[in-house]
């Protein structure tokens, strides 16, 4: 569980100081804007399959690239869409999964 | 000289997401070096039209994909070759459509997020498989021969190939 400072500080990723994978976290990191926007799009207009999808696809993929904290987050995000919750329940799940992305670093870990 | 019918491993990895097939092809590449021949497909039709084209040994793909499903694709891939491996990867949450895919022939599978040495794993149990078609197929066919006749379209074309790891 993450508390304290860790809360506010950088997620890093654990293959941040792999030589074979350091350039494919950076790259990840780099299009965190573009994963960004399309979840606040897909929620703004309502298209709740691309926001499904979206959270399905960083549940997969973030783990996958060593940051496993948004892992839980997007998994929770796919459930409340794929379950019809109440579009105020989908907000929150949404802006934890946000949260996260902001704290994603590129590289190792201070 | 060519050995008759020399040839890597042909590998194609399918996800709808490219990060995933990034970071696939990244992990072969470093468990494998250039003994396998990668390809990444972003498009299951594109997949498609490449596993029909035939010569594909290895095939690891994503489940759960719009359009186009992972088990079309394992259905093709082993209509197309019986020897091809299809491992498929899909979330803790896509139980049925695992077993499924166990069902209809799949090789392995693996759940994502993927954790890279079980991938590497998979995969090289997957191209030992694929080598010991083929070791059992040269016995029964000469490449000595020279223009040996074509194999069946169900078999591994490549007969004599250099296995690219060691079997046990």
């Amino acid at each position: 569980m993450l508390t304290g400072d860790a809360v506010q500080g950088g997620i890093y990723s654990s293959l941040g100081s792999d030589p074979d994978f350091s350039e494919l976290v950076e790259f990840f990191v780099a299009e965190v804007p573009d994963r960004k926007a399309t979840l606040e799009a897909s929620f703004a207009s309502g298209d709740r399959e691309l926001l499904q999808r979206t959270a399905h696809q960083i549940k997969g993929a973030a783990g996958s690239y060593g940051f496993d904290p948004l892992t839980p987050s997007a998994a929770a995000l796919e459930a409340a869409v794929r379950d019809g919750l109440p579009r105020s329940e989908v907000e929150l799940r949404l802006r934890e999964l946000l949260a996260l992305f902001d704290r994603l670093r590129p590289g190792v870990a201070p | 000289m060519t050995k008759c019918g020399d040839r890597r491993m042909q590998v194609v990895v399918v996800d709808d997401d490219p990060q995933m097939t990034r970071i696939f092809v990244a992990a072969l590449r470093t468990g494998f070096g250039e003994s396998l021949a990668v390809e990444a497909f972003n498009d299951a039709e594109a997949a498609l039209a490449r596993i029909d084209a035939g010569q594909v040994d290895v095939v690891l793909t994503d489940l759960d994909m719009p359009a186009w499903n992972g088990l079309q694709i394992l259905r093709l891939a082993r209509q197309r070759n019986a020897s091809t491996q299809v491992i498929v990867a899909t979330g803790k949450s896509s139980h049925g459509a695992l077993l499924e895919a166990l069902e209809l022939g799949a090789a392995d599978y693996l759940v994502k997020p993927v954790d890279r040495t079980a991938l590497i794993e998979v995969v090289q149990q997957a191209t030992r498989r694929v080598d010991r078609w083929r070791r059992a197929l040269a016995e029964t066919w000469s490449c000595d021969r020279g223009s040996a006749s074509p194999a069946p379209s169900s078999s591994p074309a490549p007969l004599c190939a250099t296995p690219i790891s060691e079997t046990t």
